[in-house]
């Protein structure tokens, strides 16, 4: 189920929340936990919408994983024996999903010897489910005390349908303490309001910026042959934002949902086009992967304690994993590793200059920070392209010094029926003599968000209800729900 | 603001505006997914994608005109004054054979007395997948007895722009509802004039492939099977009446330059029988109009014939001209073969300014 749909806004949102309060009060002294059990069902729906074959696999994966840390517990001399069950199963599970087409199409380019396989269809979100389960595994293997959760309170945790396709990535400690905490059972109108703020602010995000920029970009790289230098900017542009708004609106929607029942959900965005350098961008984007990468890649390899050299090693290893993790394809994986490499060579030149010169200077700073956009601008484009030699082709005609924005290029924000309205009161004449304008400043306004403005994170910080908010919501909300016919998916339920 | 408030207030407000726009859309329904028109109120008819499905469940008709553009230009009032019938027309642009079929499914389904189901099938449509489609965006909320995905439609800014602000308006300036004469039809001339805007004659003659393979055969097989005869023998009280879009002769000529000529009507010749085991279908094929398909002016593009030609195909299916039957389809492709094999192609071009 789409967040960006009538029935999960109208039908599936209210009964869960209105089921989740009514059951607590009802049954807030049973040992059973039925607001648990309810969330856990509700999750799997909200699952198994599109496709109920897929609920199996969640719930096997959700089953075994309980059942490993069961075994665990019950045969401590064998631990490890359960903990390395437990991972083969959530890496096959991975492996097989996600990766196994891209390993037969490997195999058949380097042997020219071709083996018939079913193509596989991805289920949604189980690099997300994966994860977090992997980090449950270890966790509990690490040290098991503090961590005797009910199979009710596991099941509901991974399945917890606000973060369950497209993150954040939630670590059990975060969650089920939570679920635990008899005051959060209660309805809480200021998590509510926050909740519906933040909500409204991440679906106007996905839906009204997201997919409108997605529709150039996709003009953009179906015509790639005929893009040139004025195009690929645009393309470039849009597709940088389109990513942005896309997941951080996603994850925005998630923290309110999680509000609306008085969970919180960590962060994971801050602005990420604002950062300095590769590194902090690392410390802006996607924070619970990186933090995911840090706790059980990187600071078990060593992380910088065994020397520069090795730091810098499990540096560009984590990013090359991390490219891994966004897709099965090569661009995945160079755009992982060119991440990796800039964030190696920032780091060398930091040792290097013990951080006075380069990034010290505000000129530096400055200029530094604009290669750093352009940087990610390009490295977005390799993330987009379906193979490299679409993104090499795309480049090349992004060098070919023609500025003339392609005709079709602006179409989808010329043809917005917003816009349309606004051309009734004199703007077409504007778009019939420049016909990029609207999408030109459409761009500018978009860059000005995301490089100005307070985020999702900061203004539910600052957030007081007041008829300013609630104006914000409506408008918001309504607007949202008002285009949501012609949306298209997340694009970050692939990974 | 208590929290309380704000939360009540601004939930209320987005209920309200959501309940306020909702209900007109229900109750004038402008694309028919609920019920048909509603009396004293006047509809443009004008989306194919978004309005057939509500056209064909909703409307009082007893014969279909149905198919591809080539179809748009047919006139119900014409059909119904040859055939006795009460006619509606609900082509898809671009359409593939399986848009269609699901069409006359919800159509026949919905209502079984239908008398005539007139499909012009589009003669360069047999050798594709049986599900090709040419779209993206489909509203499939539209397609379906699903009601939890109807909220896609009722709370839509583009139909509620396009189709009930609209069409209200519409109303009060006194307009009346688009007849299905007028309904997707389109008026261009034909002539080089147009053709060569989208026209390109290859200079290179590429070899005649020979005859389809038997994969090839087997795709045209489902296509035909799965799309049309499937629902031809579902439907054994409809007669259907098929015919092959007559193409100009620039098309012959680009698939005999193309190398796909014989492959062509290879997929003819099994489509042709698989439709002649129908008992309720009637074939026809109008490729011997040689004055019609060689004449450029009929044209606005080597397939899609004017306005007029379709008017003439109406006269000629009710005279029984064209008909093809299980005793002429052999001559008639072997007529074609040859015809189209040793035609002066280079004639066509005789008024042909670049």
């Amino acid at each position: 189920m789409l967040f960006n749909s009538g029935v999960f806004l109208v039908v599936f949102l209210p009964i869960v929340v209105i089921g989740y309060y009514l059951i607590n009060k009802i049954n807030n002294r049973s040992a059973i936990p039925y607001d648990l059990i309810w969330l856990f069902l509700m999750s799997l729906i909200f699952y198994g919408y599109e496709k109920p074959i897929f609920v199996l696999l969640i719930v096997l994966s959700i089953v075994w994983n309980y059942l490993c840390t069961r075994m665990m517990n019950r045969f401590i001399n064998h631990k490890k024996f359960f903990l390395v069950l437990g991972l083969l199963f959530n890496f096959g599970l991975l492996f097989y999903f996600k990766y196994f087409n891209f390993f037969m199409e490997n195999v058949y380019a380097l042997t020219d010897k071709y083996w018939a396989w079913k193509n596989i269809f991805l289920p949604l979100g189980i690099s997300f489910f994966t994860f977090q389960q992997v980090s449950f595994l270890v966790d509990y293997y690490r040290d098991s005390t503090a961590m005797e959760y009910s199979f009710w309170e596991y099941a509901a945790f991974v399945s917890f349908f606000p973060q369950l396709v497209a993150g954040p990535i939630v670590l059990h400690q975060e969650l089920i303490p939570q679920f635990r905490d008899s005051v959060k059972k209660r309805i809480n109108y200021d998590n509510l309001c926050l909740g519906m703020y933040a909500f409204s602010l991440g679906l106007a995000k996905k839906v009204l910026l997201a997919d409108t920029l997605s529709k150039v970009v996709a003009i953009g790289m179906r015509d790639f042959l005929e893009n040139n230098t004025g195009t690929g900017l645009v393309v470039m542009a849009a597709y940088t934002l389109q990513i942005y708004f896309d997941f951080s609106g996603y994850c925005d929607m998630a923290i309110g949902i999680a509000k609306l029942f008085n969970f919180s959900l960590p962060v994971n965005f801050n602005s990420p086009y604002k950062a300095g350098t590769v590194r902090e961008f690392w410390k802006r984007w996607h924070l619970t992967l990186t933090r995911f990468f840090t706790i059980y890649v990187y600071i078990p390899l060593g992380g910088s304690r065994k020397g520069k050299l090795r730091t810098y090693g499990n540096t560009f290893f984590i990013f090359l994993l991390s490219g891994l993790w966004h897709g099965a394809n090569w661009t995945f994986i160079c755009w992982g590793m060119l991440h990796g490499l800039l964030m190696t060579v920032e780091k060398m030149v930091a040792d290097l200059t013990k951080n006075r010169h380069i990034f010290g200077q505000k000129i530096w700073k400055g200029i530094y920070r604009v290669w750093v956009l352009v940087f990610i601008n390009v490295s977005w484009m390799i993330f987009r392209s379906d193979s490299l030699v679409i993104f090499r082709i795309f480049m090349q005609r992004l060098a070919n010094g023609s500025w003339n924005v392609i005709s079709q290029i602006p179409d989808p924000i010329n043809k917005k029926i917003e816009f349309r309205m606004l051309a009734r009161l004199g703007l077409g004449r504007i778009t019939e003599v420049f016909p990029s304008f609207l999408l030109v400043a459409f761009l500018i306004c978009c860059w000005i968000g995301v490089l100005c403005m307070k985020n999702t994170q900061e203004k539910m910080e600052s957030f007081t209800g007041n008829w300013k908010t609630s104006l914000v919501t409506i408008v918001l909300l309504v607007w949202s729900i008002f285009s949501f016919s012609d949306v298209g998916e997340f694009l970050y339920f692939n990974f | 603001m208590k929290s309380k408030k704000w939360f009540a207030g601004t939930i209320g407000a987005v209920l309200s505006i959501l309940f306020l726009i909702g209900l007109p859309m229900i109750i004038i329904d402008p694309y028919f997914h609920f019920h048909g028109p509603i009396p004293g109120f006047s509809y443009r008819l004008y989306s194919e994608r978004y309005m057939n499905d509500g056209i064909v469940r909703h409307f009082d008709y007893d014969a279909i005109i149905t198919g591809s553009s080539m179809n748009q230009n047919f006139k119900t009032s014409t059909m119904d004054s040859l055939f006795g019938t009460n006619s509606i027309k609900v082509p898809f642009s671009g359409a593939g054979f399986q848009e269609i079929s699901n069409l006359l499914e919800r159509a026949l389904s919905t209502n079984p007395d239908i008398k005539y189901v007139l499909w012009g099938i589009d003669y360069n449509g047999f050798n594709r997948e049986y599900d090709w489609a040419g779209y993206d965006d489909y509203p499939d909320y539209l397609y379906d007895d699903n009601p939890l995905n109807d909220f896609a439609y009722i709370w839509n800014k583009t139909i509620l722009y396009e189709a009930l602000i609209t069409d209200v308006i519409y109303t009060l300036k006194g307009n009346e509802t688009t007849t299905f004469d007028e309904y997707s039809s389109w008026e261009v001339g034909g002539g080089w004039d147009q053709i060569r805007k989208t026209y390109y004659r290859s200079d290179e003659v590429l070899p005649m492939e020979p005859g389809l393979s038997e994969g090839a055969k087997e795709r045209v097989q489902t296509n035909i099977g799965e799309n049309i005869v499937k629902l031809v023998k579902k439907y054994p009280n409809t007669q259907f009446l098929f015919f092959y879009t007559p193409y100009s002769a620039l098309y012959w000529e680009s698939l005999t330059r193309d190398g796909t000529f014989w492959k062509q009507l290879e997929a003819e010749k099994l489509t042709t029988e698989m439709l002649l085991d129908c008992p309720n279908v009637s074939l026809y094929s109008f490729a011997q109009m040689t004055d019609i398909t060689g004449n450029v002016m009929n044209y606005r593009d080597k397939e899609h014939y004017v306005a007029a030609i379709n008017e003439k195909i109406l006269h000629w299916i009710a005279d029984g001209e064209g008909l093809v039957t299980k005793e002429n389809y052999e001559e008639l492709l072997q007529w074609e073969l040859e015809y189209y094999t040793d035609y002066d192609y280079d004639e066509l071009y005789t008024t042909y300014v670049p």
